[in-house]
């Protein structure tokens, strides 16, 4: 067996990361030629084997609609898509996966259904793989944020590089997330595509931001848009889902939690100083639902417009997202098909936008995310 | 990655379309266009563009209150009335302000006038303005004036093209080349700031008349250590330090190609239209502008000062240039 030993060599892992529950001796069940998972003469520290030396491996969490245009993509990349995990098992192969065939089951059925698919917790499956570039693409969702977490360090303990994609591991924690780790982890989906500036400015920011507003629940401002040109709130929310920007259950969005998590994921990545981000709860916030149409459109009428804006300062006891009357030249007022992140410095507003809207614009900034992860790693000779 | 945009006090932003298609190949994604509005919110609309080096920061006012690169001309009571207009300008697409532009060391695609004519239909639309009431551009201003109203003339009721050709001169473009090779000279062996201070420099020399450099700078030099050092090299060092403190190389080679290969037919510039034209501009001959004068289809007045200042007069030639403005806004 080949190994790439120059890969492990992890930064030191911070304080509040737990120890590795993970035992990869005990993980592989079936034989190394078909799931292979790391035999038990290889150590935590070492590389499984890609295909090619100089192809790296990825394990993809959630073929869900992001996960999928993700692989669609990732034919595109020099790498070798060795796992799928589902909420349900993992399935592996280290000389890459047959991806059309497994995500043709998925289209039928859970991977647990997958013959001698691995029926693990998904952070232990991460550890066993082991792979270069751990994707995770599953959605956001406020009770899966411990698991969420986990998957997480599982995967920067391993040494990978992590991509994600939903908000709630960055919310919860981003001080390490961006703290040790930084160099090793993509947030450009998090945050619309923005997020690749916000790292490359993080240092900045961190010294000299003052506050934060942005305006990063595009669902809101689709629905405002249709308020705008005379629909009622409940046509606009119609609207919304006719663009497929609702989930099944769209509370999040509506209730205004989306855009509370982006800003307390936001607010610890400049401001938390590698302490706990304010908790997502203590975010005062505006529900759609509550929206007078009327007055969104007399704004409208004098050219004015009307956005979710979540804004926090400094101190982080100010965290709030309202609906807030917005001029036409304001940076905030941005179009539906974006989003807006403005970081308050003495010399003026630093924007960032970011078009990764919509399942294939986000899978678009994850594939940005798997780009720099091939870039920044060494290749083994 | 582009430029970044921290957005000033008294800037505002427009986001142009998600793709941004430019004219001749390619797109610029999630662009932004930073502008400023100056004058009643009501008022009719002026659109005011200057050369490469001016923005959207056009005189002071009560939002911004540094002095703009037309101070003298725009502001209450002045040629362009703040008091009866609003006056709305942009930061170039691809160059040193506040708007979408090439960051350091990147590739950034071709943005010619007709792209930032497209920008500013954009931003009109963004605040709902349907017609403009003039619009009066200077030098590379005039330039993306004449290709809006090609385009779009239907939206701008005068235009004032002011040291504006419908093509760039071939003296000019030479000039101009020669400033990119010294640039991208500089950046091949990691000198690109000084190499941007050094182009700046020579352009400097293209901007002005040679009567006004003897006028100024005909003095004796210096001779010391065994080299002369002439007056006029303190003023070049100096102009192109300050630019090249400002400006990244990769954004003064996209404008300064912009320039060079802006072409429009000017048949198709169907706003009312007046020229003025400077004696002495080596950049924009006065000839040129005479050509551009007999193709135009609407043409209002065709002007010519005789100028110390060469193409520069349209920044110094205060009392010309303010009747001329002040007639195009009657």
């Amino acid at each position: 067996m080949t190994v790439l030993p120059s890969r492990r060599a992890l930064p030191p892992a911070p304080t509040s990361v737990s120890p590795s529950p993970i035992s990869v001796a005990t993980a592989s069940t079936a034989g190394p030629d078909t799931v292979g998972f790391r035999s038990s003469g290889q150590s935590p520290g070492e590389l499984p084997v890609s295909p090619n030396p100089r192809t790296r491996t990825v394990h993809l969490i959630g073929p869900g609609q992001v996960g999928r245009a993700f692989l669609r993509r990732a034919s595109a990349l020099p790498v070798s898509v060795v796992a799928i995990s589902d909420s349900t098992a993992t399935v592996f192969d280290r000389a890459g996966l047959d991806v059309e065939a497994v995500l043709a089951h998925k289209a039928k059925a859970p991977l647990a259904w997958w013959p001698r698919a691995e029926t693990i917790p998904t952070e232990l499956a991460i550890a066993v793989v082991g792979a270069d570039i751990v994707v995770d693409a599953t959605p956001t969702d406020a009770a899966g944020t411990p698991a969420a977490v986990e998957r997480g360090r599982a995967a920067l303990r391993c040494g990978a590089f992590l991509c994600l994609c939903a908000k709630n591991a960055l919310a919860a924690s981003p001080g390490w997330l961006l703290g040790s780790f930084r160099g090793r982890v993509g947030i450009d989906a998090v945050l619309g595509g923005t997020g690749q500036k916000l790292v490359s400015e993080l240092d900045e920011l961190r010294q000299h931001c003052r506050s934060l507003s942005l305006v990063g629940n595009v669902t809101t401002t689709v629905i405002i848009q249709a308020i705008e040109r005379g629909a009622s709130v409940q046509a606009g929310i119609e609207a919304a889902r006719a663009r497929g920007l609702l989930e099944a259950d769209p509370t999040r969005d509506l209730d205004g939690s989306d855009a509370a998590t982006k800003l307390v994921a936001v607010w610890g990545a400049v401001f938390g100083d590698g302490g706990r981000p304010p908790a997502e709860e203590t975010v005062r916030r505006e529900d759609v639902r509550d929206l007078d149409a009327k007055v969104v459109q007399a704004r409208a009428r004098r050219g004015a417009t009307t956005r979710l804006v979540a804004r926090g300062g400094r101190n982080g006891d100010d965290l709030r997202v309202r609906f807030e009357e917005l001029p036409a030249g304001s940076p905030l007022a941005a179009p539906p098909d974006r989003v807006v992140y403005g970081y308050e410095l003495a010399q003026g507003l630093r924007v960032h936008t970011g078009l990764a809207v919509g399942h294939e614009r986000t899978a678009e900034a994850l594939v940005q995310d798997v780009v720099t992860a091939l870039g920044g790693k060494v290749v083994c000779p | 990655m582009s430029a970044l945009i921290t957005l000033p006090v008294g800037a505002e932003l427009c986001h142009l379309p998600a793709r941004f298609p430019l004219a001749r190949g390619g797109e610029l994604e999630g662009a932004v266009l930073a502008f400023e509005r100056q004058g009643p919110a009501h008022a009719p609309v002026v659109v005011v563009l200057g050369g490469i080096s001016a923005g959207r920061h056009v005189s002071a006012h009560a939002a911004v209150s540094g002095a703009g690169w037309w101070q003298e001309f725009v502001g209450p009571g002045l040629a362009i009335d703040t008091t009866r207009y609003q006056v709305l300008a942009f930061d170039w697409l691809g160059g040193s302000g506040n708007s979408t532009a090439p960051g350091a060391g990147e590739a950034f695609p071709f943005v010619g006038t007709e792209d930032q004519a497209a920008a500013l239909r954009c931003l009109l639309d963004a605040l709902a303005i349907e017609r403009v009431h003039a619009f009066v551009g200077s030098s590379y201003g005039g330039m993306v004036g004449l290709q809006f109203a090609a385009i779009h003339p239907d939206r701008v009721q005068r235009l004032a093209a002011i040291a504006a050709p419908a093509q760039s001169h071939a003296q000019a473009s030479a000039w101009r080349a020669v400033q990119r090779g010294i640039v991208e000279l500089g950046q091949r062996h990691g000198a690109g700031r000084e190499a941007l201070a050094l182009a700046r420099a020579l352009a400097m020399t293209t901007y002005r008349t040679p009567a006004e450099l003897q006028l100024r700078f005909g003095a004796a030099a210096c001779f010391s250590g065994q080299r002369h050092r002439f007056p006029v090299q303190d003023w070049l060092e100096a102009r192109g330090a300050a630019f090249a403190g400002d400006w990244l190389p990769e954004q003064f080679l996209c404008l300064n190609n912009s320039i060079d290969a802006h072409v429009v037919d000017a048949s198709r510039v169907a706003s009312p239209t007046w020229l003025l034209a400077f004696g002495g501009d080596q950049l924009v001959p006065p000839s040129q502008v005479k050509e551009l004068a007999q193709a135009l289809p609407q043409l209002r007045a065709h002007r010519e000062v005789a100028s110390l200042y060469g193409h520069d007069a349209f920044l110094k030639e205060h009392a010309a240039v303010s009747a001329f403005v002040r007639e195009v806004l009657l």
